[in-house]
């Protein structure tokens, strides 16, 4: 107006006029042309056009429009002058989402990583979890994608805490997910099932994603107070993009193929033979089997009643034989597909996207079919007042292969696949209905059910008032709210189901979190010298959730499963409705503040008032501080011309972390049964903990230095941090003697340091218009130590030297006959979670090297027997005898990744692995020995079994049945490199198709895996939330290869 | 705005299970925490089956087909971490718990003095039945007398003679306060009675009458109970289903229903003896252990009710096969058929699918009782006046079949020695597997134990000790005691390693 004022004073002299263009081609409206040195001036129209009477060839015009490079053009003779606008190098900044707002990226001050991957591929994830994998320094990820909807655990930088849960946190477009690891509660009333856990992170489509930040040190996640010891994972889902008003419509879809990745080698039905008569044959029993060629036959006996000598009859059949890996793990096929619609109008943005996927498992019964749907709008109402809205929903009906059960055995589907018999007879002579024995591998696909229903609502919305330049206030409201239940149903082919005649497990979830902030921020730049960035707010927090367990057994109608509880005639688990609430009120600020676009310093605050702590204890304080020096704006810097990019980080802060249940510092009391003299069920109340009101956040203290580096024009960059973190009052659910009438007790107690330094390298190795090359590898070592336990020592024997240690005990592995022990030990001094058990030293070659070795328990042993070594020289093996025998905590963890691209085709790929950590291979128990019972184990552990005449130092002999503990033996090296993804991707020539782009790709995931670790996967996905057990592959189950054909369509 | 929101936000705790102040303020709430402690006692880890599982396999006079069992605690080498000797230990300790519980809410509780007694009386019971069975296994306990909480936890332990002082003044109490007769099937002042005689019993140890004065602390104690109950017409219908809940002679029972299955049938019941094929056949006497009782009385009614010899093994597709184990199978190495089973807990219908049962088991009978008496008063003052007690018990044994039986004789002329000898074999005869077995066969000392128990069964010539369902007991005196369970050691810092049981 001003502009146009000053326009119609002047008399025109000269007509200048001309359109005012961005880089890209298209008109900007809106910018700002002044004759230099006076008010004389216009502003471009909706088509970027301007004309401006000039006082003569001596003018110099300016353009200037915010975002853009101002420009000066002298008019000299020129009427029309065209202006292409140029970026400023302000601009061209990324910013950084880092809670609670936003900074430019060269203001950040702590270590954080940024996520990005191409559409193609992170629309092949199912959960934003797992899309991290391998992407991220400091960042280890465990999955399984064999196992669709099975759980993703996230681990940054190292276990910072001894309770089950080291989740990080994650903040969805503002909004707190506290969900990962939360599931729906184990219904069966049976301590020996164990529920295997799916994943919690659902309902974020990584198509919706349009970044990723990782927060790290501890003075970015201070900001989150007492939940972000663990790290914090900030995702920001997309938004419509600048365009000129039309929409912008994109449609994908993909088929993919899955493959069982690795068989185990077990006897086939001619070896399983061999081994059962020569098991009986040791025991001097009649054999049962005879070996014709190929081919197995049943020998039965019967008394001649003339001489009452027992006559063998061969019988007629030959057995049928089974490879069951081969015969139950088949090909899944999962197609995907979806659409996004987005736009950006002068007044708002939107973006929509909806999906399906029906996701297919290596096992029939595996299926998950998800659909989902997202609306992200953001309207300005004013000039001054934005609001921003977002709403995803998530439906998932879904039906899981049990993984596995706490006991093993004829309890998990995994293991029967492998110890199953071979050797199938038939019902009778004439009969061709094969004769299988409870939980065969069939059963379990044909009498387990386990079946899942989720629904996920996310939404969020934000008010904006800009109060005054630089000022603004923010409102946001947050809900995540899910429902899910899980019902499971053991038909009496599988023994849980046979034992009960038919069991039903029924739990739900429902559960509504709601996030209230209350922000204000103030973003001022005060000459080039200064630029502050402040945020203040109050921010309240709170869930509801009610969870529900219900077991029903004794089916007399099985047929219908999970969909008639109302059959069920015996109640074994009365119906139970547990909620919980839990709150959080904070008080939070932060300031940014950069000096001379050198000089960075940020201080936070964050004051957490929890309702799970007790009075007096309930509030904490997390202070954080930290800065940043830009050298790259010293001349000094500038003038060796080496980077292009140098910064030096460092910070402080304090963070923590109240992942307990809610309640533990009061007495609970827990529903128990009995029954009365009539024989009725009475209601009874049994204390079950101990409260604690003491109980306070464990607090985690955490330095971090680093530095970012560019070259040759930014063509290579590195990123290094180191850290050292210590977590103090440590929340530990510490064992109590059982004399006390309960097992443990919370407690805050203890202190562990987490320390390390991380590496990340990018380079841009050819970046020309037709080809182009990047290559990227991120590398993490972290060294973690538990220093204080606060508990009473007690002797440890290494090598016959005694000393005294403070240490407890993991968690039992197992509730059946194998593993039944811990696995991990807690020692100060050493490494979270060292595998503790017995070191043993080859095979008894002869009877009297067996009779000088120390007994065990108490028993003698016999050669072809395992030798233990007797830690305290005592002559008899027992727990004192136990030892480190192995480290689950890798020395690092890597990822690489590429990039090629050449014209139309882009070839990309992820590798990522982990070296130097050990595993607990829970299956080798079994199956490593030829133990003699009618299980089959591995071809090695029977043909390389000892025999007398036929010595053997690695396999222990036929019959040899002390293989239910613990020992050296299973633990095996868990390094790995795994190739996770590779994709090849073209896209088709457009012009004139009316679409703006058509891309194909094939995708290979999981395609290889460089590994000595001899089961499934070295990635080990059993108890991924018990913090106590900890590289312990025990329900492992097999990874998949996949295949996968893509299109992608944008119009 | 800011202040609406912070006044809505509530960091207080609500619970949505009920508080002590709520359990506590009126007598069904209270009630319901004393139901809470019977479930202890019927849960898995107690009565419901490891208590089975640890007296009955580490007494020394059963076998068992689970083979981890078979080398540890069958074969009376249990060790600290063993999973039966942490299971009772444990479970002994939650119904200690969960009384002491019950007598600090009810004890300072605004309830009618009546009910009062009558709740603390039951409570007091349980806390001493439960010791009772943890100073006997393992020696020596902590002593827990008051609820757990963060400031109180982990007790040193303490000897057998505090342990005793607390079981003895706990069952007083309980006799006390108990009614004599009451129809809610929980304990009475008899049961409380029959306690104590049971605790002066274990007291008097292999002393004499002139030795010790708790053999006349036992009598005045078990002859309260005398005549209070009968014995049922048939030993038979004590193990039917159908009949073995609150039988006229039963004193003391821990209860179960098909939903709250005390696993009696499961453990005993031969595997895949059932339709449902869901038993486990766990625990089966050792082949001494019928071979005694058929040598003392070969037409004795009870045998064929206690020992299984012929049962009913289903296959997959329904169809059943007699299998028939010692005395008529001979050989050593089958795991079906080497040993008999237990018939007393057998599932009666084979034809059930699963094994949930509405039986009870019954801790405290009176056919027990009468052995008590016949036995203290032998130990008093010969066998004169004892014969009238041990002869009810026979003779009910000789009606126990279709055509009463000529065996057992009523017992005559025998000598103090002699009686004792055959009182202390007539507990296994009458009640095998009932629970007592362990503690019967100790509480007269290691000698004795080693006498009856450990040569009896290596001398047992049918035994083929090569063979790995046959084991040979080893000498030794520790086999007396359990060891202290290893989490205790190594979880309660007041309880060393330097105090754990001789000889473990």
């Amino acid at each position: 107006m001003l502009f146009l004022l000053f326009g119609l004073q002047s008399f025109a002299q000269n007509q200048v006029s001309g359109i005012v263009t961005g880089a890209d081609g298209m008109s900007v409206p809106g910018v700002n042309v002044l004759i230099k040195g006076t008010l004389t001036g216009t502003t471009t129209d909706i088509d970027g056009k301007y004309s401006l009477s000039v006082t003569g060839p001596e003018d110099v015009l300016l353009f200037s429009f915010i975002g853009f490079e101002t420009q000066e053009v002298v008019v000299g003779s020129q009427k029309v002058i065209n202006v292409v606008l140029k970026l400023s190098a302000e601009s061209l900044d990324e910013v950084v989402v880092i809670g609670y707002g936003e900074v430019r990226k060269r203001d950040v001050t702590g270590s954080i990583s940024k996520v990005k991957e191409s559409e193609n591929v992170s629309r092949q994830y199912s959960s934003v979890d797992a899309l991290l994998q391998g992407r991220s320094s400091g960042v280890q990820v465990i999955s399984n994608p064999g196992s669709p909807g099975g759980a993703v655990s996230v681990r940054i930088r190292g276990t910072n805490s001894l309770r089950g849960n080291n989740e990080p946190l994650y903040v969805v477009d503002g909004v707190i997910i506290s969900s990962a690891g939360e599931d729906v509660l184990d219904a069966s009333t049976d301590a020996n099932e164990i529920q295997a856990p799916q994943n919690g992170l659902t309902g974020l489509n990584p198509r919706d994603i349009e970044s990723i930040e990782i927060l790290k040190d501890a003075s970015a996640t201070a900001i989150y107070g007492s939940r972000g010891a663990n790290g914090v994972v900030l995702v920001t889902t997309k938004q419509g993009q600048k365009g000129d008003g039309k929409a912008k419509i994109n449609a994908y879809g993909s088929v993919e193929f899955s493959l069982i990745s690795k068989k185990l080698d077990v006897l086939d039905g001619v070896g399983f033979a061999k081994y059962r008569n020569e098991v009986a044959l040791q025991e001097g029993n009649k054999i049962n089997y005879h070996i014709e060629g190929d081919n197995v036959y049943s020998i039965s006996y019967k008394a001649d009643p003339e001489t009452g000598l027992e006559l063998p009859t061969i019988s007629d059949v030959p057995y049928e034989q089974k490879n069951w890996q081969d015969d139950v793990y088949e090909m899944g096929i999962t197609h995907n597909e979806g659409v996004t619609v987005s736009g950006k109008g002068e007044k708002s943005n939107y973006y929509f996207s909806a999906g399906f996927a029906d996701q297919k498992g290596i096992v029939e019964t595996s299926r998950i079919q998800r659909g989902d749907i997202r609306l992200n709008m953001t309207n300005h109402l004013s000039e001054k007042v934005e609001l921003d809205t977002r709403i995803s929903m998530m439906f998932q009906d879904g039906s899981f292969a049990q993984s596995g059960s706490k006991s093993g055995g004829n309890r998990s589907f995994t293991k029967q696949v492998l110890s199953y018999t071979p050797l199938v007879g038939y019902e009778s002579e004439d009969s061709s209905d094969l004769d299988l024995d409870i939980s065969n591998p069939y059963a379990w696909l044909t009498d387990y059910e386990d079946e899942t229903k989720e629904l996920r609502i996310n939404a969020s919305t934000a008010l904006t008032y800009e109060l005054a330049k630089g000022l603004k206030y923010k409102i946001q409201g947050g809900l995540d709210y899910r429902n899910k239940d899980r019902s499971r149903f053991w038909n009496t082919g599988v023994f849980k189901g046979q034992m009960q005649n038919g069991v039903l497990a029924m739990s739900t979830l429902d559960r509504y979190s709601y996030t209230m902030d209350n922000l204000l921020m103030y973003n001022k730049k005060i000459n080039d010298n200064h630029r502050i960035n402040t945020t203040v707010g109050v921010t309240y927090d709170g869930s509801h959730a009610e969870a529900s367990i219900y077991e029903v057994s004794d089916f007399p109608i099985k047929s219908l499963g999970i969909k008639a509880p109302e059959l069920g005639q015996i109640i074994s688990q009365p119906y139970d409705l547990i909620s919980t609430e839990e709150s959080i009120l904070s008080f939070l600020g932060r300031v940014n503040y950069s000096l001379m676009d050198k000089y960075v310093f940020t201080v936070s605050f964050r004051a957490d008032g929890s309702s799970k702590f007790a009075d007096g204890n309930k509030y904490g304080y997390f202070p954080a501080a930290a800065f940043a020096w830009r050298l790259i704006e010293e001349d000094f810097v500038k003038d060796l011309n080496v980077f292009e990019n140098l910064k030096f980080r460092m910070g402080w802060g304090k963070t923590g972390n109240q992942a307990i249940d809610a309640y533990s510092t009061l007495k609970n009391y827990n529903t128990v049964y009995y029954v009365d003299a009539d024989g009725n069920t009475v209601i009874g109340n049994a204390g079950s903990n101990i409260s604690n009101p003491d109980l306070t956040w464990e607090t985690t203290s955490q330095y971090n230095g680093g530095l970012d580096m560019s070259f040759f024009g930014g063509k290579l960059s590195l990123v290094t941090d180191v850290y050292y973190k210590r977590t103090e009052d440590l929340l530990q659910q510490i064992q109590i003697g059982t004399s006390n009438g309960f097992t443990s007790m919370p407690i805050n107690r203890g202190e562990i340091e987490n320390k390390g330094i991380e590496f990340s390298l990018d380079g841009v190795i050819i970046n020309k218009k037709d080809i182009a090359l990047n290559v990227g590898g991120h590398i993490s070592f972290n060294r973690n130590k538990v220093l204080d336990l606060g508990l009473a020592s007690s002797s440890v024997w290494n090598n016959g030297v005694e000393s005294q240690e403070v240490f407890y005990l993991g968690n039992n592995v197992s509730t059946g006959t194998y593993f039944k022990a811990p696995a991990n030990v807690f020692m100060e001094g050493q490494a979270v979670g060292m595998l503790w058990g017995y070191k043993t030293n080859g095979i008894y070659q002869d009877d009297a090297a067996a009779a000088a070795g120390s007994t065990y328990q108490g028993n003698a042993n016999v050669a072809g027997d395992v030798v233990f070594v007797d830690q305290n020289g005592d002559g008899n093996i027992n727990e004192l005898d136990r030892t480190f025998i192995g480290n689950p905590n890798p020395d690092f963890t890597f990822g690489l990744n590429f990039s090629f691209n050449y014209k139309r085709l882009t070839l990309s790929a992820l590798f990522e692995g982990v070296y130097g950590n050990e595993i607990a291979n829970g299956n080798l128990m079994e199956l490593g020995y030829a133990e003699g019972n009618s299980k089959n184990v591995l071809e090695n552990s029977y043909y390389n079994a000892w025999r007398p005449g036929a010595p053997s130092n690695t396999h222990a002999r036929v019959g040899y049945d002390l293989n239910e503990v613990f020992t050296d033996r299973i633990v095996e090296d868990g390094s790995y490199l795994k190739m996770s993804n590779i994709t090849l991707s073209y896209d088709l020539p457009v012009k004139g198709t009316g679409f703006d782009n058509i891309n194909l790709y094939v995708t290979g995931k999981n395609l290889f895996t460089l590994t000595d670790y001899s089961g499934y996967d070295p990635q080990v996905t059993s108890f991924m939330y018990d913090g106590t057990i900890m590289g312990v592959d025990w329900t492992g189950t097999p990874n998949a290869r996949t295949f996968l054909m893509g299109v992608n369509v944008t119009f | 705005m800011m202040g609406a929101m912070l006044g809505a936000c509530s960091l207080d705790e609500d619970p949505t299970f009920p508080s002590s102040e709520i359990l506590f303020s009126d007598v069904e709430g209270a009630q319901t925490v004393l139901n809470g402690c019977y479930s202890g006692l019927a849960s898995f880890g107690y009565w419901g089956a490891d208590f089975h599982h640890l007296t009955d396999l580490g007494s020394g006079m059963y076998n068992t087909n689970k083979d981890a069992n078979l080398k540890d605690i069958a074969a009376l080498n249990p060790y600290a971490s063993q999973n039966y000797v942490e299971n009772v230990w444990k479970a002994c300790f939650s119904v200690i718990e969960r009384s002491n519980d019950v007598i600090d809410g009810v004890s300072s509780a605004d309830f009618p003095e009546e009910i009062k007694a009558d709740m603390l009386g039951q409570a007091y019971f349980l806390r001493s039945f439960s010791y009772f069975n943890l100073v006997r296994l393992y020696g020596k306990a902590p002593l827990r007398t008051e609820p757990a909480s963060s400031v109180n936890v982990n007790s040193p332990l303490n000897s057998a003679d505090q342990i005793y002082e607390l079981i003895i003044a706990d069952a007083q109490k309980a006799k006390e306060s108990l009614y004599a007769t009451r129809a809610d099937g929980r304990p009475t002042s008899y049961a409380a009675n029959m306690l104590l005689a049971k605790v002066y019993m274990a007291l008097a140890g292999n002393q004499t009458a002139t030795e010790t004065e708790y053999w006349q602390k036992a009598y005045d104690e078990a002859i309260e109970v005398y005549g209070n109950f009968s014995l049922v017409s048939d030993y038979r219908t004590l193990w039917l289903e159908e009949s073995s809940n609150y039988s006229s002679e039963s004193i003391l029972e821990i209860a179960g229903n098909v939903e709250n299955t005390l696993r009696q049938l499961q453990l005993f019941t031969p595997s895949n003896g059932n339709l449902g094929r869901s038993v486990w056949g766990r625990i089966k006497p050792n082949i001494e252990m019928y071979d005694q009782h058929a040598a003392a009385y070969a037409a004795d009614p009870r045998l064929e009710a206690t020992f299984q010899t012929e049962w009913l093994k289903y296959n997959s597709a329904g169809k059943a096969v007699v299998q028939k184990t010692y005395p008529v199978f001979k050989p050593r190495q089958n795991k079906d058929k080497s040993y008999p089973f237990l018939a007393k807990y057998s599932m009666k219908n084979t034809l059930a699918l699963s094994y949930n049962t509405n039986m009870n088991l019954v801790a405290y009978r009176y056919s027990d009782l009468l052995l008590m008496l016949a036995e203290i008063e032998n130990e008093l003052n010969g066998p004169a006046n004892a014969y009238q007690y041990v002869n009810e018990v026979l003779d009910r044994a000789r009606q126990s079949a279709d055509t009463p039986s000529a065996e057992p004789a009523d017992w005559s002329g025998l000598s103090q020695e002699h009686f004792r000898e055959a009182i202390m074999a007539e507990y296994n005869f009458e009640l095998l597997g009932e629970g007592h077995d362990w503690f019967n066969v100790r509480r007269r000392g290691y000698a004795y134990f080693k006498m009856h128990i450990i040569d009896a069964h290596n001398n047992t010539a049918s035994y083929d000790f090569s063979k790995s369902r046959d084991v040979e007991y080893p000498d030794n005196e520790r086999t007396i005691l359990f060891p202290i369970p290893a989490t205790e050691i190594t979880s309660n810092p007041n309880v060393s390693a330097s105090e754990q049981n001789p000889g473990y």
